[in-house]
């Protein structure tokens, strides 16, 4: 079994670095903690960074996990291996662009490019947003799944993930206490299907609603509340059609021999508690394939 | 304030058809048909017989406060004169169809009726509404006023209710625990400007928002939290005009009265921290376009 810590970043391609680095400062509230050629880093919370922007393919975009021990990193890659990816163990070069010590890189069995990493870099810098979003850190990433209960079985028994709830097929799954820190939605193709950042409450939800309207940045679901997590949110667009979301109030389970997974519909009831819909294609039923 | 009065009892307004007002108060707003007869309809919140009275009896619009006793009554005829208004006393016939003992009437500055009434009636019965609305009970009344500092002169000196706080020159008045029970907003007419309805809590707001817009009813503002108050609300308009309006989180207890009044921006800003957008002219502050 491999232990996932925590997701720790994403990284994504862009064929407009500048733009996206616009989003991500003045909309999405993150700060840029280092410029490099033909990269940006950001910020959201006390570790060295939690996303990155380079130029590249939009289609290229990798989630990394942190697990606790550069043993573990061994005994992962050479599960991975037995179980048939193909395992890549990051070069001192990728590694130093990643802030991490060691990290390998495989493809989860839909072919999302994952990253297990050891040592991801802290500082001890806070975080300041150039806006007032209120964002207290990045929490999970939601990603795409072309067959919803193989990747289940990949993320829950050759990893540590558990389901919290379902929504249809998909399983919000977490890896500490925190509901789920990484859900998988069904898709006809890989890729990372939203990024979560957490912020402080009721009051920046709303304040970022009026906001990223006023900005003509189009809001794709809520705001709302999830009757699975219990957080309130809202789902907004952003570079290369990324979807972020902004959510407070998530459940938290301590007790997990006593958690029993719950089903939800797949339907707007099962998204949301408030009667938002959302217009997100991995969200809706009527999604084409 | 030489008299300290129980409640804000009820508002009354005028409207055209008792049918549509009742439509829309019961399953569209969610509160309790009550007793109803020819010129009016009663609605029930709480455990008030009623809150809303919708009437077709040309007694006007009013407001109405409660006195604990008779010789309450009569101290705040007295105080009215003192100040150099012209209340009356309500006959017994005047005073059974507001469901009171007794009752005496006296128009503000902006023309509004305000009644205050002893023993009006309570119901042995709780609210239960046709929706589930999470309505809690009545909580404010808001005011146009074309003079707002005459009639901040009425309420406070005639009436002896206190000043919270201002937003420009819009009054929050308390005369309980509450932040305020009525609200005075500068306008270019005279008139009831709207009611305020207790909810349980945010989920409440949001679902109501949703709901509201589903039915198609305007979205006068919100969903939006007022700087002063702190109150949580989303605002329609309904029959006669009257904006209805669903709240939660109002700020309550003594250290409001302690801290005496703040004076916050003349700015649409301070009647919205969240920036929702409205056109209601009362809400834009100085911020009129």
């Amino acid at each position: 079994m491999i232990e996932l810590n925590d997701v720790v970043y994403c990284r994504l391609g862009t064929t407009d670095l500048a733009g996206a680095e616009w989003y991500a400062v003045n909309i999405l509230g993150l700060e840029v903690s280092e410029r490099r050629k033909g990269a940006t880093y950001f910020k959201s919370d006390h570790r060295a960074h939690t996303l990155c922007y380079f130029e590249g393919d939009p289609e290229d975009q990798i989630v990394a996990f942190e697990l606790g021990r550069r043993e573990d990193l061994q005994t992962a890659a050479q599960q991975l291996e037995t179980l048939g990816h193909r395992v890549h163990t990051g070069t001192p070069e990728e590694c130093e662009m990643r802030h991490v010590r060691e990290m390998i890189r495989f493809r989860d069995p839909t072919g999302n490019v994952v990253e297990f990493v050891v040592r991801p870099e802290t500082t001890g810098q806070r975080y300041h947003g150039t806006r007032d979003a209120g964002i207290t850190g990045f929490s999970h990433v939601g990603l795409c799944t072309t067959d919803a209960a193989r990747d289940e079985e990949f993320w829950t028994t050759v990893c540590n993930a558990r389901v919290s709830d379902r929504i249809g097929d998909a399983p919000l799954m977490r890896l500490g206490t925190i509901h789920h820190s990484i859900a998988l939605f069904p898709f006809h193709k890989p890729g990372i299907q939203h990024i979560n950042h957490q912020v402080g409450g009721t009051d920046d939800i709303q304040r970022s609603f009026n906001f990223v309207r006023e900005h003509q940045v189009k809001i794709t679901f809520g705001p709302g509340r999830h009757p699975t997590s219990s957080a309130q949110f809202l789902y907004f667009t952003g570079p290369e059609g990324m979807t972020f979301e902004y959510s407070t109030g998530v459940r938290e389970i301590h007790d997990e021999p006593a958690w029993r997974d719950r089903q939800f519909h797949f339907a707007p009831k099962g998204f949301c508690q408030w009667g938002a819909a959302p217009q997100i294609a991995a969200f809706r039923d009527d999604r084409s394939a | 304030m030489s008299v300290v009065f129980r409640d804000l009892r009820y508002v009354r307004v005028e409207v055209d058809d008792l049918d549509a007002a009742t439509r829309f108060a019961a399953d569209i707003f969610g509160l309790q048909p009550g007793d109803r007869t020819d010129s009016r309809a009663m609605f029930r919140s709480d455990m008030r017989n009623y809150a809303l009275c919708y009437s077709r009896a040309g007694d006007g619009d009013a407001v109405a406060l409660t006195v604990a006793s008779a010789a309450d009554l009569d101290t705040v005829e007295r105080q009215l004169i003192a100040a150099g208004y012209k209340p009356r006393r309500l006959t017994e016939a005047e005073a059974e169809a507001r469901q009171a003992r007794q009752a005496l009437a006296v128009a503000a500055p902006n023309g509004v009726a305000v009644e205050i009434v002893w023993r009006p009636m309570t119901s042995g019965w709780r609210y239960h509404g046709p929706r589930d609305a999470g309505i809690t009970g009545f909580q404010a009344v808001s005011l146009a006023c074309k003079d707002v500092a005459a009639d901040e002169t009425f309420w406070t000196r005639g009436l002896g209710l206190r000043v919270s706080d201002w937003a420009g020159d819009t009054v929050y008045l308390a005369l309980d625990d509450a932040h305020h029970r009525i609200a005075l907003y500068p306008s270019q007419r005279n008139a009831l400007l709207g009611a305020t309805w207790a909810v349980e809590g945010k989920d409440n707001i949001m679902v109501n928002w949703y709901f509201l817009q589903k039915a198609q009813l305007p979205v006068v503002a919100g969903p939006g939290r007022q700087a002063a108050s702190n109150a949580m609300f989303v605002t329609t308009r309904g029959p006669g005009g009257l904006l209805m309006s669903y709240a939660t989180e109002m700020d309550e207890g003594p250290h409001i009265a302690a801290r005496g009044p703040r004076q916050f921006a003349d700015a649409a800003a301070s009647h919205c921290a969240w920036g929702s957008p409205t056109e209601q002219p009362e809400f834009l502050g100085g911020d009129v376009p």
